[in-house]
């Protein structure tokens, strides 16, 4: 980041400062300097090179447990005075904040090595490197078995600053890699997708893998058949989890939601069988190299490693400080008024994939991507359906012999997912999908849940 | 607004000059306003919510969007930070990213030609929502609260969410085209799920939503309509039965001949799908390969889509590349007509872009989408629709509902659906019939619309990083005969 853009950030939350503390009995403010970019690519040539350059800020802002947020990146001086004069007739007229007690005292101890883990210099230094990356992904994966490629890789930096009436404040920087390519074969019904994301270039991250993982897929998805409607075990590949079994431990394990209403957990609580006795999840703000990792939560509260599902049943919800019960601490999952998920982690089991296949005993079917979740209610148990695309295939022989097909769609539930997930692979990979229904980022392994059915359009 | 327009002109001559070359150029300069208001089971909150409901609850943008073509390549930088420094800054980063993207292109990028324009524009309205008091649109938001304030016969989660906006541009082109636009726009979206003790459930997600200002939000009357949808939700869960089996005729409400025409016609019409450049995200089309004239559906199939409709959510003029809007004949007498084009997929099929080239905000690249779609209307009553099925469902609204990745296989599970017997409907409420129907198989279904259109306010979601753009959908009642519900 440019001295000359930290110097700016500075200056305007100072003056942002001054005017807050006439009307604010509480207020954090977090000031984010994004530099990121993207490079988008079909039909295997870059359509467009795109660059980012902002700066901003958001408020919280508090009277007496009267509260708004509120995001600003519109930084002119008479936007400024305007907003928050604004802010300040809205504080007069908003209620009692119920979910918001006070922010967290402090002082804190913090794990300041993780911000080696999450920022790598070479990764805002990527230039030119980035379309080369593209490039060699593309042929790979057209020399496994594509016609073409599709695709998009985001890469930049981005530098986080809070401070807050309390008087604690905090700053670290956090790199990102998100590389997705989906591969097409002579017809566009044939298609293998696979992704690559990490904040460091030398960890964990691998866009040519993901390119030849995409078009082995691709090929082996040739010549697919319609599916036939019936009830199966499914094996997940790891980013279809931000679809099907994050979306518990992200949005619904989230307390704020637990007390709108407006989760499937509804009624449930600490104690309560809600997964399959060998699923553990984690949220944990603390990973290395994952992407919503970080040394601290937007209340400053250093980040953790919480345990929600603790084999099968639940642990604990994730929190903020205000929504933590008298005794217990804070998660370390501020958003101040409303929580909000870190990197979410799975459990992991024994199997390689193949192994998987060879145990599963019903009529199996893989899916490697899924997309279009929607639910016919947020009320529990969440009845969901969700539509395969790319490479589906019917395990046949113990998975020895892959037989594609076409034309399926999962029809489940959340509670019967979790509690149908019966093995588990060894392995995590870092997932996160195009506008997936968890949100997050994931950490998952390859899943075999059991008796789901699948339908299929009947004209 | 005004300010900032001279170092948007000034971005473009330096864009042009220097030594620079591109095939063109262009500068958006944009601010968004965003203000919502909402209330969780009777409490008032001033912030985000979760699952997608909002994410940025109160915000003030401003940024500048330039986009360059050189060599063929397409090159954009962005920034918020409006100074001449930032702005040169700007131009050397999306010049130097188009012209290393062009040496790795096969087939150089080009823009169509397009007239040029010198104007303003905006959408009519007499009170700006954005100007609405706090306590003003609380005491409207309070009046559906109050709804559950009476005794119900079951237990309701109840979240209401009006979020109130405001864009206004400053667009220009290399080809000369200078254009300004103002629209503020309104969205009301209650969401209620009616509960039973044993676990049944069923919820509503609305979108009541305009251009036209606040009064005509206000003249919508919705409570009386929030009421009914609270009771049908309670009914539904205590007395709907099982929906019938087998093939059987279905009258769909315009609700789901709205979100139909969305998904199964306006998406699959999008150029840039058709061409595959969605092809890692909201995936492709299943007319890629078609050409226009193919058969896709019933002579009395007619899908349109048209920005300029009066007071509607996706309203606009002139679109994000300068091009003049018009209303777009998607599906025509059953006859795959016509695509929605921005200025590139124009080019590349010989013809003009017919102004479908939208942003959400100033960080994001303009692309090919819809504004308001919907089923044309067709010559027949409601009456005469109904008094021609002797056994069908009639399915006023949905819950759930998704769609391939190719636009090809699509299922909506009804929420409001009633028993047709004998050509007239019963009070007999069905317990989520479910449709799940290839698009060429439901346009080969339809026989007959009522003639009049009703609409539905909705974001539609595509591009990376995503675009939540606001649209309507809408159509009349539509008659299907001969399907299979699941």
């Amino acid at each position: 980041m440019e001295e000359r853009e930290t110097e700016k950030l500075f200056e305007i939350i100072s003056i942002i400062k001054t005017k807050i503390k006439q009307f604010c009995t509480d207020w954090s403010i977090k000031g984010i300097i994004k530099k990121e970019n993207q490079i988008r690519f079909s039909e295997s040539q870059i359509d467009i090179n795109k660059n980012w350059d902002e700066i901003k800020l958001e408020l919280f802002l508090s009277q007496k447990r009267r509260t708004i947020e509120i995001t600003l990146n519109d930084l002119r001086p008479f936007t400024i005075e305007k907003t928050l004069n604004n802010c300040k007739k809205l504080l007069n007229v908003a209620k009692l904040n119920i979910n918001y007690k006070r922010l967290p005292e402090g002082p804190f101890a913090y794990n300041n090595a993780i911000k080696n883990k999450i920022y790598d210099k070479s990764v805002e230094q990527l230039g030119e490197k980035a379309i080369d990356l593209v490039e060699k992904a593309t042929e790979t994966s057209i020399k496994e078995g594509a016609k073409r490629v599709a695709g998009s890789f985001f890469y930049g930096g981005t530098l986080f600053h809070i401070e807050n009436s309390i008087g604690l404040k905090g700053s670290y920087k956090r790199t990102r890699l998100n590389f997705r390519i989906r591969a097409f074969a002579e017809d566009m019904y044939s298609t293998g997708e696979a992704l690559s994301c990490s904040t460091h270039l030398n960890h964990g991250f691998d866009a040519v893998g993901a390119g030849e993982e995409a078009g082995r897929i691709c090929k082996q998805a040739k010549r697919g058949k319609k599916g036939d409607p019936g009830v199966y075990n499914i094996i997940i590949y790891p980013k279809v989890t931000t679809e099907l079994q994050a979306p518990t431990p992200a949005i619904a394990m989230n307390l704020y939601v637990q007390k709108m209403g407006l989760a499937w957990l509804v009624g449930k609580r600490k104690g309560d069988q809600i997964a399959n006795d060998i699923v553990s999840v984690w949220d944990d703000g603390t990973k290395e190299y994952g992407l919503r990792s970080a040394p601290f939560d937007d209340e400053l509260v250093p980040s953790k490693k919480s345990l929600l599902i603790d084999n099968g049943t639940i642990n604990q919800f994730f929190t903020n400080n205000s929504l933590s019960k008298k005794n217990e601490e804070s998660t370390g999952n501020a958003g101040i008024t409303m929580p909000k998920p870190t990197n979410t982690v799975f459990s992991t089991g024994e199997y390689t994939l193949e192994e998987l296949m060879e145990i599963s005993e019903k009529p199996t079917i893989l899916i490697t991507s899924t997309w279009y979740t929607r639910y016919q209610s947020y009320a529990p148990p969440a009845v969901l359906s969700s539509l395969p695309k790319d490479g589906m295939f019917l395990v046949k022989n113990k998975g020895k012999l892959l037989e594609p097909i076409r034309e399926l769609r999962i029809n489940s539930d959340h509670y019967h997912m979790l509690k149908n997930t019966t093995a588990l692979g060894k392995d995590l990979k870092q997932v996160s999908t195009w506008l997936s229904t968890s949100e997050n980022t994931v950490f998952a392994p390859f899943m075999l849940i059991e008796d789901i059915k699948m339908s299929t359009g009947t004209k | 607004m005004e300010v900032f327009k001279d170092l948007a002109e000034y971005g473009l001559d330096l864009a042009q000059s220097n030594g620079r070359c591109c095939e063109y150029a262009e500068v958006r300069l944009e601010t968004n306003q965003i203000d919502t208001v909402s209330f969780i089971n009777g409490k008032l909150h001033l912030g985000n919510l979760p699952i997608d409901l909002t994410s940025d609850a109160f915000a003030r943008k401003v940024g500048i969007n330039i986009r360059l073509l050189v060599n063929g390549g397409m090159g954009m930088a962005t920034s918020n930070q409006l100074t001449k420094q930032s702005i040169q800054d700007a131009i050397h980063r999306a010049f130097k990213t188009a012209k290393r993207s062009s040496s790795q292109r096969k087939h150089p990028i080009k823009m169509s030609e397009e007239k040029v324009y010198e104007t303003s524009w905006q959408s009519n309205y007499r009170i700006n929502p954005m100007e609405v008091s706090l306590e003003d649109r609380i005491t409207y938001i309070q009046d559906f609260v109050n709804i559950f304030k009476e005794k119900l016969s079951v237990e309701y989660v109840h979240i209401f969410v009006l979020m109130t906006e405001q864009r206004d541009t400053y667009f220009i082109n290399s080809d000369g085209s200078k254009i300004s636009s103002h629209v503020p726009r309104v969205n009301f979206m209650p969401i209620i799920i009616a509960l039973k003790s044993g676990g049944q459930n069923e919820q509503l997600m609305s979108n009541y939503a305009t251009t036209g200002g606040w009064e005509k939000l206000i003249s919508w009357n919705l409570k009386e309509k929030v009421i009914k949808k609270v009771k049908v939700l309670g009914d539904i869960i205590t007395k709907a039965t099982k929906p019938p089996e087998g093939s059987i005729d279905i009258i769909l409400g315009p609700d789901v001949a709205g979100i139909i025409s969305h998904e199964n016609c306006g998406h699959p019409h999008e150029a840039d799908r058709i061409l595959g450049r969605e092809g890692a995200q909201a995936g492709e089309s299943y007319l890629k390969g078609h050409k226009i004239g193919f058969k896709i559906g019933n002579e009395c199939v007619n899908v349109f889509e048209d920005p300029t409709i009066p007071d509607s959510y996706g309203f606009y003029l002139y679109d994000d590349e300068g091009v003049k809007a018009r209303k777009r004949e998607l599906i025509k007498n059953g006859i795959f007509n016509e695509m929605l084009h921005n200025r590139e997929t124009a080019a590349i099929f010989n013809t003009n872009s017919n102004a479908s080239a939208r942003a959400v905000s100033y960080d994001r690249e303009p692309i090919i989408r819809m504004a308001n779609t919907y089923f044309a209307p067709g010559d027949y009553s409601f009456e005469e629709l109904v008094e021609d099925v002797k056994s069908g469902v009639l399915m006023m609204s949905f819950t759930e509902w998704n769609i391939d990745d190719k636009r090809l296989q699509s299922k909506y599970v009804g929420q409001e659906a009633y028993l047709i017997q004998n050509g007239e409907v019963t009070n007999t409420l069905l317990l989520k019939p479910t449709l799940e129907i290839s698009s060429p198989g439901l346009f080969s279904s339809i026989d007959a619309q009522s003639k009049k259109i009703e609409w539905q306010g909705a974001f539609c979601g595509k591009s990376e990083p995503g675009q939540g753009c606001p649209v309507w959908t809408g159509g009349p009642f539509i008659r299907l005969r001969k399907v299979t519900l699941g």
